[in-house]
């Protein structure tokens, strides 16, 4: 049973970006590939202390295309990474959209912006930010930046997790972290596809967990998603779980899938903590 | 240095890091090199217990399935040479990027 404190769900004040149309506020990689571009304004100055952050983000329909995304805090030239290489990966030119949220304290006047990188130059991506006051009193407020684990910055992608040669059966545990640098007790978990077409429709099953190598211990288990040749981006792509995660623990990802073909059993993933 | 947990009757990969495991019965550690393969290019391969190359996908132009169509080889078949490159490339204009499949995949578009 949650612990929504006394006087819990009494409301939450929100605030957003400011748009000019219904599409979000575009943000641009650089036109070197794999590389971050500028950093893009989504809201100029919170009205208010916020202890939520919710970002919508919407992607442009770039065929065979990986992106890692930044959210920071701070004035222009002085931005504060704050979540970290979000990643999403597509293989076909097909629209699609994700949401994030994390229990956040953000101060008022804050700046919220966004920037990103993409396997391919000049990737594009648009975004929504909105910043929750929330009254629930006994909810904790988690302070300062969250800390990725295995964003490729190289590639624009997450770390590589083969679904092995075996349907429905997990395939290995494969490390994104040796040991965790921070503790969190929020995880955004993003999972990708390689970045490529794959054939006909995949479902498959992602296992987050902990610990050495031949004795992990399931963290998070069967975070099921799917998939198809025609929208090949893994739905959902982004899951937010409240759960502790230790510092100083190697952190590792498998999954399992209906398929055993090699170009199309291989997925990516990034695991934010916060 | 990249190690690998590899189950020791199957050769199954049970695991993938860089600090070095504990040898735990029923398991057999293999070294892979100071770096991670590039899973993107090599996956493993249970019989040699090392990773391998993947095979390259095949893709096939979904214009060259038409013909099979019995519905379409009736139109295709009194269509001049002429027509029949018109009428690709208006096909390949309406395909756009979907034209191409991979040999495993089936023609229709969407299920």
């Amino acid at each position: 049973m949650p612990d929504w404190g006394v006087g819990g769900g009494d409301g939450t004040a929100w605030e957003s970006s400011a748009l000019t149309t219904a599409t979000g506020i575009q943000a641009i990689a650089s036109a070197t590939v794999n590389v971050k571009g500028p950093w893009v304004t989504l809201l100029a100055a919170t009205a208010r202390d916020g202890d939520w952050l919710l970002v919508n983000m919407v992607s442009p329909g770039l065929a065979s295309a990986s992106y890692l995304i930044d959210i920071a805090i701070g004035a222009a030239g002085a931005e504060m990474v704050v979540i970290p290489n979000i990643l999403f990966a597509t293989g076909t030119a097909f629209s699609n959209g994700a949401q994030i949220t994390m229990p956040m304290t953000i101060p008022a006047g804050s700046r919220i912006s966004a920037r990103l990188q993409c396997s391919v130059a000049s990737g594009t991506f648009k975004f929504v930010a909105l910043v929750g006051s929330a009254s629930w009193s006994g909810y904790p407020a988690i302070g300062g930046p969250a800390t990725d684990y295995g964003a490729n910055t190289a590639t624009s992608k997450g770390a590589l997790i083969d679904t092995g040669a075996t349907i429905n059966v997990k395939g290995a545990w494969t490390q994104l972290s040796a040991a965790t640098t921070s503790e969190a007790s929020w995880l955004i978990v993003c999972l990708g596809t390689n970045s490529q077409p794959i054939a006909g429709s995949i479902f498959v099953s992602f296992d987050i967990g902990v610990g050495g190598a031949g004795v992990e211990q399931v963290l998070v288990s069967h975070i099921c998603g799917i998939l198809n040749s025609s929208v090949d981006v893994v739905f959902p792509c982004m899951v937010v779980i409240p759960v502790a995660l230790p510092r100083g623990v190697r952190l590792v990802a498998r999954a399992s899938s209906n398929t055993t073909t090699a170009a199309d059993r291989l997925f990516t993933v990034v695991v934010i903590g916060v | 240095m990249w190690y690998a947990v590899v189950e020791s009757t199957t050769g199954r990969l049970l695991s993938l890091g860089d600090v070095r495991p504990e040898v735990r019965p029923g398991q057999t550690i293999v070294e892979i090199g100071a770096t991670l393969p590039d899973l993107g290019q090599r996956m493993w391969d249970e019989a040699s217990r090392t990773f391998i190359l993947r095979p390259v996908p095949v893709f096939v132009d979904r214009l060259d399935d038409l013909p099979a169509d019995p519905d379409f080889a009736i139109v295709w078949s009194k269509l001049t040479g002429v027509q029949r490159t018109a009428l690709r490339t208006a096909l390949a204009r309406l395909l756009g990027d979907y034209r191409m499949r991979r040999d495993d995949e089936p023609s229709p578009l969407f299920k």
